[in-house]
């Protein structure tokens, strides 16, 4: 985390992705791509989470990088590279969340779609590593997890994916999201206590129930 | 004493110190709790292990051709601003030229207007010196007949009648 007064030559000796970016704004292609290639992974897992959409994601990263690029003359390193890449895909997914709130669409399962109907089992291709107990047992909890992670309000599940994830500290979550520290705490707390009730069934705590506590709010 | 359950506050500082932001007397404060209360050792239990349960989340990659779209896509960008740029070029610089020949003429005409006018041409300074006398006399005076009286030389009554006063 960049402390006030921070220079961007101190800044950049301990972040060379500020350095890349300084290549950037420079009007180094290359630079622009490494910077992209680093990130896209991080960034698509992040949004994926967020908004549930794998395609709606990598639209969403790719609009992010773009503005990156017409950003980069504006660029002034006050905090490390990726606070700055994080709270432009906040202020985009949460834009995005907010539009399809207003105009929601029914999602179309694209196994029961096309002429083809359902996709034909030729096309399933098996995991050679395939153990179909383990696996199964851990896609459903996967799914448990991730609905869970959808009980969530968006700023909360943000939250929670830039700590989990990105193991960015309060400070730096509340910088990408313009909350105060204090704020991010208090979302962070509520964002654990429902978590922590959706999946109450799958904790397990050696043979103890899970302590019966209320819910966090909203 | 029956141990008492968290508030709200102390349940937030309990899970800011299980993400390790608790310092100084807060964090004393929970580490003590926990010593204590078993309770409160359960909470940040199962607190820890729903955590740890977000592990279990697929890490989502992005697809193989994801750089080289955002690549391409970059480089339309860049074409269409060159594009619309080139489009307005010579409306900006027919602009320009208008500009500078309007300023140029003002310019030139001033400076003919100034040359051609012969000094002194119109004097206005001399009706500001003059007007406050006449102002003053009919202050005076209160009369403009005394006036033309006092502007005749041969009015000799004038003085005549000032003597016999």
């Amino acid at each position: 985390m960049a402390t006030i007064g921070e220079t961007t030559g101190q800044l950049s000796l301990r972040d060379p992705d500020v350095r890349l970016m300084a290549r950037v704004r420079e009007d180094d292609p290359s630079a622009f791509q490494e910077l992209v290639e680093k990130y896209h992974h991080r960034l698509i897992n992040v949004l994926c989470h967020l908004v549930g959409n794998q395609e709606e994601a990598e639209d969403l990263a790719q609009e992010v990088f773009l503005r990156v690029y017409r950003s980069r003359k504006k660029y002034r390193a006050r905090a490390k590279f990726s606070t700055w890449l994080f709270t432009i895909a906040n202020n985009l997914a949460l834009n995005s969340l907010r539009q399809r709130k207003r105009k929601p669409v029914v999602p179309l399962n694209v196994r029961d779609s096309g002429p083809l109907g359902p996709r034909p089992a030729e096309q399933l291709v098996r995991d050679p590593d395939y153990h179909p107990g383990g696996r199964l047992a851990r896609e459903e909890l996967a799914d448990v997890i991730q609905r869970a992670l959808d009980t969530l309000n968006e700023r909360q599940r943000l939250a929670v994916l830039l700590n989990k994830f990105e193991e960015m500290n309060y400070a730096e979550i509340a910088k990408v999201m313009n909350l105060s520290t204090k704020a991010i705490k208090s979302l962070l707390s509520r964002a654990r206590m429902n978590l922590r009730a959706a999946l109450k069934d799958y904790i397990f705590m050696d043979g103890e129930i899970v302590p019966d506590v209320p819910e966090g709010q909203d | 004493m029956k141990p008492q359950p968290l508030n709200e506050k102390e349940r937030e500082n309990l899970i800011a110190y299980l993400d390790g932001e608790l310092t100084g007397k807060a964090a004393r404060q929970v580490e003590a709790k926990l010593a204590t209360d078993p309770s409160v050792r359960r909470e940040a239990e199962s607190l820890r292990k729903a955590w740890e349960l977000l592990d279990y989340l697929p890490k989502v990659q992005a697809s193989a051709e994801f750089t080289t779209k955002t690549m391409d896509r970059l480089a339309v960008q860049k074409s269409a601003a060159t594009k619309s740029w080139l489009r307005w070029k010579p409306w900006v610089w027919a602009g320009g030229w208008a500009a500078a020949m309007l300023f140029l003429s003002f310019v030139g005409y001033s400076s003919m207007v100034r040359f051609l006018t012969p000094p002194n041409a119109n004097p206005p300074q001399l009706v500001q010196e003059t007007k406050p006398l006449e102002l003053h006399a009919l202050d005076v005076s209160d009369d403009i007949d005394f006036l033309h009286r006092l502007a005749n030389p041969d009015d000799m009554e004038l003085f005549l009648k000032d003597n016999r006063m």
